[in-house]
């Protein structure tokens, strides 16, 4: 298992998270391919801990891990909030920054 | 006792009766007081006159880098000391006669006549006695001042209103010239003394320029259109200022900044010129006025005509001497004229007729004022304008001579048109129930008819102060003015008095200068000219320059609008915006 | 000894708080504080006057106090001969000011705390030695304008037309918030200029101080686009053409004490900034484009006094007036000359307390007569001599009567032309003195002479008790320094000795 195949491995599941964020309207999916994102890159500060023989990599992994499990509370949280509002969790609904 | 005392008493005066209202509604007794203070001050400068003293003081005015560059103060000399007379003897006979004269104003207003005419005398005292030319020039702009606030002592009048405002505008546009004059000495001497000596070509810059607002002010051609104007301002105010002294203050600018005039001999060409113009068609207009205060006004400009020509010859003597009898038996002409006006309630001498009977002082006293205005020999006006023509032939200006001496005749004929027209023959309507003027108003007028009739038999004395000669001789130009004199005198007589000659009417020439062409171009250049370009200027800079600037405001805006449509609101718009600009960051990362 | 100087500026910061704390029902504590404040302020101007020692001349009653010891930023006041003569001008005009706005009753603590935090500022740009502050003054001074206009402005219909008349139609021109906006933006953008200016010079000198600055060996090259960067910064506050647009409308919008102190004291601001920061520090700039400057000056005399004669709105007048007026301080400035910058300074205090008098008139007439159109008017004088009287003081001094103040400055002006070379300059100022005499006595004429007035203006009064206060002091001082111009011009002479030699050598 070399560096590359797992920065690889991160990288699509980066893309896939975007690919998410860009097309699905339901706000809960959009906050799960956040956290696939998020995941990426925590895969890659891991991958690079493990090949760089340093630990600070696995050290700030488990910190953005926490920090994740927040943000999740907070954007579940809003989800909530603009479901109750909006009545629907459809992205395109809420429009208030509307020019 | 010094000269000091003649500006403090009327500043004095003035402030007292501007701040201290009540005693200025008090009206009449606010004008004895005046007028008190007038007679002082005309005792003062007698008796500085006679003293002989000379007198200088300054106090510095202005500084630049510690150094004064600008003083004011009081010189007394014989010029000024003399001038002094004239002007205070003036001041005090028109203030007494205004108390008869403006009798029956409101008190109020007769109040604010007086401030105004002790505010008056100090401006004309302080422009005599000025130590320099800028002093002269500030009380020059004080006097014109006064004029415009007594012209406009009737404000309500909208013709009032109308002759103050173009009186200063009119004396105004001259100064443009002299306030660059004395710019010009500063920058010449560094200072504004008269009595440097100065490159000719400076001297004649200088002279230029301050001749340009003795036009103005003293009313020379084409600049006289104010002074008929004027004329709506009461009849004493008339006499003082449009006649006695305040347009006299040109002629005395020039007997001032003599040196600087005299080191000009073109512009002194220039001065005989205009003067003689002056003298000789203002004399035309006068001969078809109906307004007998009119008839004084183009007069006065043709008088004024007179001294500038006469100073033009390069002798000052003539034209000063003029200046002091004119002083005395205008005024007395105008008072007369007041008084008339007093009577009969009318200023159109169509109007009157046969007023002897009615008021015989008054046709006595303004029978005096025509013989010396129109220099019939003994009379005070016969000594100046002989000498003065006498000096226009020694210096060989035979142009403005030849027109000095028509005027001449001119002057005899249509002051004793005057006269017949409003003293002799039948008696017309108005002069029915006419009376004659109170003592208060005679005696003003008796006063000054001694100077008008006898001041020319002491022009020695006279030119013998200033440090000049003079000496009474027959010559053959002082005869031939003599004869036009008599000969305008016999003509008007025989016209206007016994009803002979009529074709000397001329009306197609009449209707002409009756209709005041000179004023006619001045209201199109106004009217034509500097009113709409100034309407140009501020459409131009409502709708072009602010519409620059509103322009660019209006781009933010429009902009803005243009703008505000990339805000979709919708979030996944923003992430796909965010995305594009991480790659074309990224892209660019690359290519570096 | 006493701090004067920090008296003067803090006295009506310290009004203004404690103003905050004042109901807004009781209107009479709101006016007692804020006319102590500025009694406080003349007071601290006569007594700067007083103590100022002419014969020694330069930066006196200096105090001190670091702020950002890092920055080197200092509150660092000093007065020199400029900064009396321009102290007395804003505490007379402030206490004018005061008592000409008596009677206004919208919102009036609000309108006297933004006043005395405006003035605030004025005093501290006269006084500040250190430019950083300077400019944290001057913002103080033109930000509070937006509200004044905004909230206590007036309104005047402006008609489309022109080549841009399609801008007119969409945007509200005249209207308050319009002048507002315009004028804030504009000293704003001008600000900006100014800013680059200051830090051109900090960059090259290391330090804000102006004293050092004046010693520092600035590059030619900066100094010929930071010169006019300063200029045009400056000279927007001070109604250069083509940037004096805001002048007419924001005047013509504002309140009638914020237009005697916008036009009598904020406009200084710009014509000071432009000769004590611009033309000292920067010589070479300033030589180099003194004809520029010059030149646009002119322009500002012929072309605004034309301009004032083509309004028939009164507050239009008197603020092209302004315009003109204050072109002949920039033509002061650009002669290089002793008389011209003695001049320069002097037209500021004469226009200051000449156009604060016409404001505090305009305003007294507009509140009785709720018209300013001169030609609907007529025949006052019967109606409000008192009023006539001052107005025709102002006037006498804008078109240079002497025996006013306006006669001795723009003379002056004419002599530093004319010394400069430039006989075209003082030629044009004359002229223009000239047109102003056609334009305001025509202006006289139609509101207080002739018959009338006209039935529904029947009832108008003449001035009233603290009005009078106001017309009172400012004539007296124009009548004042027009006689004895020698009791503010020994103050500014031994300033511009100063300065001068600093620009010549």
């Amino acid at each position: 298992m070399t560096l590359h195949a797992v920065l690889i491995v991160a990288a699509l599941m980066f893309c896939i998270g975007l690919f998410g964020v860009l097309t699905r309207r339901s706000l809960v999916s959009v906050v799960l391919s956040v956290e696939l994102m998020a995941n990426a890159a925590n895969i890659n500060l891991v991958a690079f801990s493990r090949f760089g023989n340093h630990p600070w990599g696995q050290a700030m992994a488990l910190f953005a891990i926490a920090l994740t499990v927040a943000e999740v509370v907070v954007g579940l949280a809003l989800v909530i909030l603009i479901a109750r509002t909006h009545g629907s969790t459809d992205a395109d609904v809420p429009s208030a920054l509307k020019g | 006792m010094s000269a000091a005392l003649l500006l403090a008493l009327p500043i004095a005066m003035f402030a007292l009766l501007a701040v201290c209202w009540p005693l200025r509604h008090t009206g009449r007794f606010a004008g004895m007081l005046s007028a008190a203070v007038a007679v002082a001050c005309f005792g003062i400068a007698v008796a500085l006159f006679a003293s002989g003293r000379s007198e200088l003081y300054e106090y510095p005015w202005l500084v630049r880098s510690g150094h004064v560059i600008a003083s004011v103060g009081w010189r007394l000399d014989p010029t000024s000391a003399s001038m002094l007379i004239v002007v205070t003897a003036v001041a005090a006979c028109v203030q007494i006669y205004s108390l008869g004269y403006l009798s029956h104003e409101p008190p109020k207003d007769l109040g604010r006549y007086f401030a105004w005419q002790s505010l008056f005398i100090f401006a004309m005292v302080g422009l005599v006695v000025a130590p320099n030319l800028l002093q002269l020039v500030g009380c020059w702009e004080l006097v014109g001042l006064c004029s415009y606030l007594l012209i406009g002592y009737w404000w309500r009048k909208p013709s009032a209103g109308k002759a103050a405002v173009k009186a200063v505008w009119v004396t105004r546009f001259a100064d443009i010239g002299l306030m660059t004059g004395i710019v010009v000495l500063y920058g010449a001497t560094g200072g504004f003394a008269w009595d440097h000596v100065l490159a000719p070509q400076v001297a004649t810059a200088v002279a230029a320029l301050l001749f340009v607002g003795v036009m103005g002010k003293s009313a020379q051609m084409p600049l006289h259109v104010w002074l008929p104007d004027a004329m709506e301002g009461p009849t004493p105010v008339s006499a003082l200022l449009h006649a006695a002294t305040m347009v006299a203050a040109g002629v005395y600018l020039v007997v001032r900044a003599w040196p600087i005039f005299h080191a000009a001999p073109d512009v002194l060409v220039v001065m005989s010129w205009v003067g003689g113009v002056t003298a000789f068609t203002a004399a035309c207009i006068a001969l078809v006025q109906t307004d007998i205060k009119k008839v004084l006004a183009y007069s006065t400009c043709s008088q004024l005509g007179y001294m500038i020509a006469g100073l033009g010859s390069g002798e000052m003597l003539g034209g000063y001497l003029h200046l002091t009898t004119h002083a005395f038996f205008k005024a007395l002409l105008f008072l007369a004229a007041g008084s008339v006006i007093h009577a009969t309630g009318t200023n159109d001498i169509r109007e009157m007729g046969g007023l002897w009977r009615k008021a015989p002082w008054t046709a006595g006293l303004f029978g005096a004022g025509t013989l010396a205005l129109a220099g019939i020999p003994g009379f005070a006006g016969f000594f100046s304008k002989d000498l003065l023509l006498e000096e226009l032939f020694e210096a060989g200006r035979y142009g403005p001579l030849v027109l000095c001496l028509a005027g001449a005749g001119l002057t005899a004929f249509y002051m004793t048109r005057v006269m017949c027209l409003v003293f002799s023959g039948e008696q017309k309507e108005r002069v029915h129930h006419a009376h004659e003027s109170p003592f208060v108003m005679l005696a003003p007028m008796l006063f000054l008819s001694v100077p008008a009739v006898a001041a020319g038999w002491f022009a020695g004395p006279f030119a013998e102060r200033l440090g000049l000669e003079y000496h009474f001789s027959v010559t053959p130009v002082g005869g031939i003015a003599t004869i036009f004199a008599l000969g305008g005198v016999g003509l008007g007589v025989a016209r206007y008095g016994i009803g002979q000659l009529t074709w000397l009417a001329w009306p197609a020439a009449a209707t002409f200068l009756a209709s005041a062409p000179v004023d006619r171009l001045w209201a199109a250049a106004w009217r034509q000219g500097l009113l709409p370009f100034a309407r140009a200027a501020g459409w131009f800079d409502r709708y072009v320059v602010d519409g620059l600037i509103n322009l660019s405001g209006w781009v933010a805006l429009e902009g803005g609008e243009r703008l505000r449509l990339l805000q979709t609101g919708k979030v996944r718009d923003y992430v796909y915006a965010a995305v594009v600009g991480v790659v074309l960051l990224a892209a660019w990362g690359a290519m570096q | 000894m006493i701090p004067w100087l920090s008296i003067i500026v803090l006295s009506p910061l310290v009004a203004a708080t404690v103003l905050l704390f004042v109901p807004a029902a009781s209107r009479a504590v709101t006016r007692i504080v804020s006319l102590a404040a500025s009694l406080v302020s003349l007071a601290g101007s006569l007594a700067v006057a007083y103590a100022y020692n002419i014969a020694e001349g330069g930066y006196q009653l200096r105090e001190t106090h670091v702020l950002i010891g890092a920055l080197g930023i200092r509150y660092d006041v000093a007065v020199d001969g400029w900064g009396v003569a321009l102290l007395l001008l804003t505490g007379i005009t402030l206490f004018a000011g005061v008592f000409a706005t008596w009677t206004l009753e919208d919102r009036d603590k609000d309108f006297y705390i933004l006043l005395l935090t405006l003035v605030a500022g004025v005093f501290g740009v006269f006084v500040s030695l250190d430019l950083f502050v300077l400019f944290l003054f001057y913002e103080i001074a033109v930000l509070p304008m937006y509200l004044l206009i905004g909230i206590w402005g007036s309104t005047k219909k402006v008609e489309a037309s022109g080549p841009f008349a399609f801008l007119y139609r969409k945007m509200d021109v005249g209207g308050r918030e319009y002048a507002a906006m315009k004028l804030t933006l504009m000293l704003l953008i001008g600000s900006a200029f100014i800013l680059v200016g200051i830090l051109a010079m900090r960059q090259e000198a290391g330090t804000f101080d102006m004293l050092a600055l004046g010693n520092a060996h600035f590059s030619r090259s900066m100094q010929m686009w930071a010169f006019p960067a300063l200029w045009l910064g400056f000279g927007t506050l001070a109604g250069v053409f083509p940037f004096h647009t805001w002048s007419p409308d924001g005047h013509a919008a504002a309140p009638t004490a914020v237009s005697m102190l916008h036009a009598g004291v904020l406009m200084k601001l710009g014509a000071f900034g432009v000769m004590r920061i611009g033309m000292v520090l920067l010589p070479e700039g300033a030589q180099a484009w003194a004809v520029v400057v010059g030149g646009v000056a002119v322009i500002n005399i012929v072309y605004g006094a034309l301009g004032a004669m083509s309004q028939k709105d009164l507050k239009y007048v008197v603020a092209y007036s302004s315009v003109s007026h204050m072109g002949v301080v920039m033509l002061g400035a650009a002669t290089l000359t002793v008389n011209g910058w003695n001049g320069a300074i002097f037209q500021m205090v004469a226009h200051g307390l000449m156009t604060g008098l016409f404001f505090a008139l305009v305003g007294l007439i507009y509140n009785r007569a709720h018209d300013r159109e001169i030609f609907r008017m007529g025949g006052f004088a019967s109606v409000m001599p008192g009023v006539a009287v001052f107005f025709t003081i102002a006037g006498l001094s804008s078109l240079g009567m002497p025996g006013l103040a306006g006669f001795v400055a723009e003379f002056l002006v004419f002599l530093g032309a004319w010394e400069a070379g430039q006989w075209v300059w003082a030629l044009a100022g004359i002229v223009g003195a000239w047109v102003t005499a056609i334009y305001v006595l025509r202006a006289v004429r139609a509101i207080f002479w002739g018959e009338g007035p006209p039935e529904r203006y029947h009832h108008l009064s003449d001035a009233k008790g603290p009005e009078w206060v106001a017309l009172i002091t400012l004539g007296a001082c124009l009548i004042a320094f027009g006689s004895c111009p020698r009791l503010v011009l020994d103050y500014i002479d031994v300033a511009t000795n100063t300065y001068l030699p600093m620009v010549l050598k």
